[in-house]
């Protein structure tokens, strides 16, 4: 089985400051409303015992990717070597079939330039040795990037689902996390009614 | 609300609807055809030939608004590609198949009968992929990551709105040509025949609507039921299989309470009216009202069926909102 490299994500660690998104928007200077790694914050538990977590999310590089699949222009490719998937701009036809397909929101057009993008993995930067931007930059070490397979071996917890994350059967994102510590202990089963703030999860 | 216009889609909304009504209109004529296979009568092929002239005009403006939301139309070609696996490029394909194929078979009626035979073997295989074409359109929204519309109430919504808005399209260019292009005496019975099928052929089609607008309501209403007991915010924040629950619930939610106002109009006017239409023609007939008044009648229930079908279809696309 060829290797699977994907981020992992501590919700312990993260502390929601965002330097993740912002290090991946300065890296390729995306205009505004794009980002291609988003922060989202929920809420857990009940005042006063509330808390807040934080979900650090890219591109999932999934094992079946619908992104792939239902992309007219085949502007998609899957990278046999470390399964990162890759998307081209200059062949996209700005259709958006792609923000549909994928479960998780990742593909973003952008209207001024007439395309979709998303995040590649810095596959440019990891053929040469390197960790992504948005894991480089992470001030509390939560994001980590690897394969998969090692997660078991260097990570304290391997989850394949977070609240709200949909489904990790459709397409079998690389992504793994950690749950955060008092979201546990406030919902030990992982079922936890964690509620996403509304004010920080809109799509923009 | 502040995405309504882009979420609402319009250009799509357009595509899907006069394709839809191209691929409808088409088997109301090829089935005009076969039925006087046997005993041509000039008047009545008379009518299916003029009936034809309407197809190119619906296929090309429909895929002509396909192309008008895409970022870069300018390389719109490029979406035959990948018809492996992705129902958008299988979807184009059946589309601009059934553009050339409607092309030969209208010019196969422009020379009029001497073809016959070849006509409607062209005919029948026009109609075939129209089919295969609407049922590629349907599929392109059965995808996972929009459970809203991850369904086979989809593909039959899709399919009655063809056969709602064809035959009424068919019907309209009838009675433009009864005393234009066909003289008035001639022409009455057949026009007078039609007015008949498209009352029997609405309710049919109407039966199909029902079918598929309830069976697409209790899909959307029964997650929003289930996703109200799923732990944390109504299911937003749901784990596993769950979260495609809350996906449906928030297309429930967007149906019924956002834009429940939409929801109405098309009931009111793609469900209620063309069976409303359907028993007025046969009063109108019946009392011996003019076909004139009926002609009229059909014209004005073409416009607001549009009109529903119109926000029908922008409702879909606005409850297709994204999950996460």
């Amino acid at each position: 089985m060829t290797m699977q490299l994907g981020f992992h994500a501590d919700m312990e660690k993260c502390i929601g400051c965002k330097c993740c998104e912002a290090a991946c928007k300065d890296f390729y200077r995306l205009p505004p409303d794009i980002r291609w790694r988003r922060v989202r914050s929920f809420e857990a538990g009940e005042f006063p015992q509330s808390l807040r977590v934080h979900l650090s999310l890219a591109c999932n590089h999934c094992a079946d990717p619908a992104c792939l699949k239902g992309c007219p222009v085949a502007a998609y490719t899957k990278r046999e070597q470390d399964g990162l998937v890759i998307q081209d701009p200059g062949k996209c036809i700005g259709c958006q079939y792609c923000t549909w397909t994928c479960p998780y929101g990742v593909p973003q057009f952008n209207p001024v330039q007439g395309v979709v993008s998303k995040c590649n993995g810095c596959y440019q930067r990891v053929d040469q040795g390197h960790l992504p931007r948005c894991v480089e930059s992470c001030l509390t070490g939560a994001l980590s990037f690897g394969d998969i397979d090692e997660f078991a071996r260097t990570q304290a917890e391997v989850h394949r689902q977070a609240p709200g994350f949909p489904d990790p059967s459709i397409t079998r994102p690389s992504t793994r996390f950690r749950w955060a510590e008092k979201a546990r202990d406030l919902h030990p089963d992982h079922q936890a009614p964690i509620a996403p703030a509304p004010e920080v999860t809109s799509h923009g | 609300m502040d995405n309504f216009r882009p979420d609402a889609q319009l250009s799509l909304v357009l595509f899907t609807l006069f394709t839809q009504a191209a691929v409808g209109a088409f088997w109301v004529l090829l089935v005009n055809d076969f039925l006087k296979r046997r005993v041509p009568d000039q008047v009545y092929d008379g009518f299916t030939r003029i009936g034809t002239y309407i197809l190119i005009p619906l296929t090309a403006l429909g895929l002509l608004f396909s192309t008008t939301h895409l970022g870069r139309p300018q390389y719109a070609f490029r979406a035959l590609q990948h018809i492996g696996t992705s129902w958008l490029s299988r979807e184009v394909w059946a589309f601009s198949l059934f553009f050339v194929l409607v092309a030969v078979y209208t010019y196969l009626w422009y020379r009029r009968s001497r073809d016959a035979e070849l006509r409607r073997l062209i005919g029948a295989g026009t109609g075939l992929v129209g089919l295969l074409a609407l049922w590629a359109q349907s599929m392109v929204y059965q995808v996972p990551g929009r459970p809203m519309w991850n369904h086979s109430s989809t593909s039959l919504l899709f399919f009655a709105s063809a056969f709602l808005l064809g035959p009424l399209l068919v019907a309209v260019v009838y009675n433009f040509a009864w005393g234009r292009l066909v003289p008035l005496d001639a022409g009455e019975a057949v026009v007078r025949l039609a007015h008949r099928r498209l009352g029997l052929t609405l309710l049919v089609v109407d039966l199909a609507y029902a079918v598929s607008l309830t069976w697409r309501l209790r899909f959307l209403n029964l997650a929003a039921v289930a996703a109200a007991d799923i732990p944390g915010a109504a299911g937003l924040a749901a784990t596993g299989h769950a979260t495609h629950t809350a996906g449906i619930a928030v297309g429930a939610a967007l149906t019924r309470a956002t834009y429940g106002g939409m929801m109405a109009w098309q009931i009111g006017l793609s469900l209620v009216l063309p069976t409303v239409l359907a028993v007025l023609l046969w009063y109108l007939h019946r009392r011996g009202a003019s076909l004139r008044l009926a002609g009229a009648t059909i014209a004005l229930a073409l416009v607001l069926v549009a009109a529903g079908e119109m926000l029908g279809r922008a409702l879909f696309y606005l409850s297709g909102s994204p999950w996460f």
